[in-house]
């Protein structure tokens, strides 16, 4: 029997039964373990900690390309299989739900009570709430209801000696202890495998919209979008993606009925040749043409692409030039709110080293505007010479002290998350 | 002190910023929590973030504890000085260094007073959102460290959501800047972690704030009950209804009455049992669409009268008498003890009621004032500090009321923080490995436990971190 073997029959031993798989950072097979408790999910981590073995927590594995290629590995544990709705209050808007929960099935039951949850993310069936959380995920929604950190109430977590442990709370309000469950959103599962979350949630909408129109040019684009977002309503996204021949600008309402039509008649003014879909079907459609869909789905390279909102009149042609420079294809899409921006490298960068070099260059161009770049998806080779997250930010000592003294051992893979983490 | 320290000291920050004489330093022997009273050996007043760094870096080197402090108007004996140590306050630290209204943002010192940053946004058409009761005082630093909330935080949120970036002089004195405000943290978020610390992962010197358009329009009403009940069961019908207004508050009979009878009057009937006070804001349309139904659940719930605020000065007089409510108290007895727990809005109404009973069986008075809409109650207790067996009852009614919370899944504290106060009732909401997990990371803050040594977390928790502990 070889090490790989053995250890796949002691963890099917622990957890019933252990999946060999190459999760997507391009390592060798690697063996896939999903525990059915949050108790297996300890005797995992303290299995790992016992035989100085080095674990990967992932949900449904659909953001394992935002992070680096892990350095060593010895298995994966998936939150997938813990699913149990904890505690769900419709009366005082919340949820706490373990962490392997599909985003599509967390959504409906929070509907069924009467509520919306935010993060709206794209393929929502292929992600895990508790994947959402570690990933920092915010949904296009955020322009209107703030990114998901915002909305995680408390988490509890198992560390690296084996222990579930809480952070924060059920509540809607509450401040007691430090807010450990905010260092873990956003964390990559370099500190620990969220098992559970607490969420805040939002009114289910009476009425919803989109509301369509299209613009030649990038910078005409840029000017709807921003008397879009001067006018005095709520919108929920508002995002500019490239077509064939242009570009297409999507806004989303929703909320109370009167309040929506009142929001439709202002946007009319500013957008008079716009297209209009209502309910479900304008659900359906703002999915199905968005960027980030494409992304999630996609095999390539993408960059997310984050700035202040002012600076995105600067940075998004800048981008746009470098990528025509460059002669890279692929979609790209923007959302000019919240000042992110998408752009799958989908041809035109040959190699490994082609990448690096015209990553190097539009992050040298887009610091100087305050600009951020995450590279997603990429091929392990090109990673050996770039940070998927860009140049350390400060405080990165911290950090590592921070990691340090939570895993010690490291029984969690590290050099995956921004710097090295 | 050591001569020679006082000396370097006054070296480093100039005359106006050392305060080691014994007369001066009464002043800054507790904070809110008035029950609670240690002597600093030195205050020390910063005006600039590299000033805060030389200072941290001379009491790093001579291991002096240190402890934060903005307004002092902290209700958890936050900044409550420990003994040998030095107090940083930030009174000199005033300026707004930024308004940027394209991209609705301020960044301030930490000392600026929230009101004042509040006046220097509505200029530019923004407001900052976290609107503490004693914004009139308390500073954005102090914000930072509680993890304040006020009336407007049940619709926008607590402080934590409203701060995009700091710059922290760290406990050796090397300073931390997280301020370039993107949307996301690049690699941890220490900036929501910072929130909230209660002074004891470094000290904010400057803080980056998120600013919010001011609505079009803004609509306050006031619902009068002849039953607390009635109005606790009408906000949780409100939060069932999944009703979006920007704040829901309570004020019972006895806050009335000592509002009524004081500066900050605000018409209030004073025969009624409570009040709800109601705001709504947006667009006429969305205004109307959120009161309208407000309205009918009030009167569902048996409310005897709605008044509207007919202008934006009767709007402020209402808010005024809200947010005087804990001053005016000060009519009913020489001190106040203010609680601070959160409950889950379905139970709203069972809550109120154990605590006011709670509080009678133990012949206090007790009044509530309350930020309803989330659920963040403030059983507000007067008594006089000099009767020693009142202050033994005020304790035991409020140790017990945090019980009773607990056991009907509520939390210790929504808004002032666990500092002194709720140091040891930690363990009825977090196992040791929680605590502990809490000490691991602040370990990594301040690896020597200087920074607000003592607070937080409980004694028998963290071996490292001795506390004063609560009287008894
Ligand atoms: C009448 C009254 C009404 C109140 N109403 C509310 C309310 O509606 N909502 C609410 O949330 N609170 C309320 N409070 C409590 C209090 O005002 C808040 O906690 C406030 O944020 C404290 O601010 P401060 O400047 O007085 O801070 P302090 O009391 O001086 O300090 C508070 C804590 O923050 C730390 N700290 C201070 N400055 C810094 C800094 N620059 N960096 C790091 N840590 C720092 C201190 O060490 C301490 O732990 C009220 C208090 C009173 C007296």
């Amino acid at each position: 029997m070889s090490a790989l073997e053995k250890l796949e029959a002691r963890l099917a031993r622990m957890c019933g039964s252990v999946e060999l798989a190459r999760p997507r950072f391009d390592v060798e097979p690697l063996p896939v373990v999903a525990p059915r408790s949050v108790e297996e999910t300890c005797e995992l981590v303290r299995l790992a900690a016992a035989d100085k073995l080095r674990v990967v927590p992932i949900g449904r594995g659909s953001k394992l390309g935002w992070c680096a290629t892990p350095g060593h590995v010895d298995f994966a544990l998936s939150t997938r299989n813990l699913q149990r709705i904890v505690n769900h209050v419709p009366y005082d808007g919340t949820i706490t739900v373990e962490a392997g929960l599909g985003m599509d099935e967390l959504a409906a039951r929070c509907r069924a009570g009467g509520h919306f949850l935010t993060p709206d993310v794209p393929l929502p069936a292929r992600r895990s709430i508790g994947g959402v959380v570690a990933a920092g995920e915010s949904g296009a929604d955020r322009l209107r209801f703030g990114p998901v950190r915002h909305h995680v109430l408390g988490t509890r977590t198992v560390l690296a000696n084996g222990l579930a442990t809480r952070s924060g709370g059920q509540l809607v309000k509450n401040v007691t202890g430090f807010d450990l469950h905010r260092l873990y959103c956003g964390s990559h599962g370099t500190l620990g495998v969220i098992v559970e979350v607490s969420l805040r949630l939002f009114p289910e909408p009476e009425h919803e919209l989109r509301v369509t129109t299209r613009a030649s040019e990038l910078a005409d684009a840029l000017s709807h979008a921003r008397h879009a977002l001067a006018l005095p309503a709520r919108i929920v996204s508002l995002s500019v993606e490239r077509t064939g021949d242009g570009f297409e600008l999507a806004a989303r309402l929703f909320g109370l009925r009167e309040v929506v039509d009142a929001e439709l008649a202002s946007l009319l003014e500013l957008w008079p040749r716009a297209n209009q879909e209502a309910g479900a079907a304008a659900r359906a459609s703002s999915d199905a043409a968005s960027t980030r869909q494409r992304l999630a789905l996609s095999a390539h390279p993408s960059l997310r692409i984050a700035c202040l909102p002012l600076r995105l009149d600067v940075v998004a042609p800048l981008v746009q030039r470098a990528l025509a420079d460059a002669r890279v294809a692929g979609a790209f899409s923007l959302q000019p709110g919240i000042a992110e921006l998408d752009v799958e490298l989908a041809s035109g960068l040959s190699d490994a080293g082609a990448l690096a070099t015209f990553l190097r260059s539009l992050r040298a161009t887009l610091a100087r505007h305050g600009a951020s770049v995450a590279l997603r998806n990429a091929p392990r080779t090109a990673l050996v010479e770039l940070d998927s997250f860009g140049d350390p930010a400060p405080g990165l000592d911290l950090m590592r002290s921070i990691q340090r003294s939570l895993d010690p051992e490291g029984v969690f893979a590290t050099g995956r998350f921004h710097g090295g983490l | 002190m050591r001569r020679e320290l006082i000396d370097e000291l006054l070296a480093a920050l100039g005359p106006a910023g050392v305060i080691h004489e014994p007369a001066r330093l009464l002043a800054y022997e507790c904070d809110g929590l008035a029950l609670l009273r240690q002597r600093p050996s030195v205050v020390l007043l910063p005006r600039t973030t590299e000033e805060c760094a030389r200072t941290m870096r001379i009491l790093h080197r001579e291991k002096i504890p240190v402890v934060g402090r903005g307004a002092g108007t902290g209700l958890s004996g936050g900044a409550t000085p420990v003994e040998g140590g030095a107090l940083i306050g930030f009174a000199r630290m005033r300026d707004v260094l930024e308004v940027n209204v394209a991209d609705q943002y301020a960044r301030v010192q930490a000392g600026v007073v929230n009101v004042d940053l509040t006046l220097a946004a509505e200029k530019h058409g923004l407001f900052y959102a976290p609107d503490p009761s004693s914004q009139a005082a308390c500073t954005i630093g102090g914000n930072v460290g509680e993890n304040s909330g006020g009336p407007h935080c049940f619709k926008h949120g607590a402080t934590t959501r409203h701060i995009l970036g700091l710059v922290i002089v760290r406990d050796d004195g090397s300073v931390l800047d997280l301020s370039p405000p993107l949307a996301d943290p690049l690699g941890y978020d220490l900036v929501g972690l910072f929130v909230g610390s209660e002074g004891m992962f470094g000290l904010a010197t400057e803080i980056t704030v998120r600013l919010v358009p001011t609505p079009a329009v803004t609509e306050t009403l006031l619902a009068i009950f002849t039953d607390l009940d009635a109005a606790c069961d009408a906000v949780s019908d409100a939060i069932a209804g999944r009703l979006e207004p920007s704040a829901l508050e309570i004020l019972d009979r006895l806050t009335i009455q000592a509002v009524e009878a004081s500066v900050f009057a605000a018409g209030y009937p004073k025969e009624a049992e409570a009040v709800l006070l109601v705001e709504a804001e947006g667009s006429e349309i969305e205004v109307e669409a959120t009161l309208a139904p407000l309205r009918a659940i009030a009167h569902k719930r048996g409310a005897i009268d709605i008044r509207r605020a007919r202008s934006g000065a009767e709007r402020k007089q209402l808010w005024a008498g809200r947010k005087g409510a804990f001053g005016a108290m000060g009519r009913i007895a020489p001190d106040l003890y203010v609680a601070d727990v959160v409950v889950p809005r379905t139970k709203l109404r069972e809550l109120v009621a154990a605590s006011t009973r709670i509080a009678r069986d133990k012949q206090l008075k007790l009044a509530n004032v309350f930020h309803a809409g989330d659920g963040n109650l403030h059983p507000n207790i007067s008594y006089d500090r000099r009767d020693a067996d009142e202050v033994r009852r005020v304790l035991e009614a409020s140790d017990e009321i945090m019980k009773v919370v607990v056991a009907a899944g509520g939390s210790l504290t929504g808004e002032h923080g666990v500092g002194l106060e709720k140091q040891e009732f930690m363990s009825l909401v977090f196992a040791d490995d929680d605590l502990r997990a809490m000490c691991d990371v602040r370990r990594a803050w301040d690896p020597d436990g200087r920074l607000n040594p003592g607070k937080l977390i409980p004694v028998h928790a963290c071996r490292e971190m001795r506390g004063t502990g609560r009287p008894r």
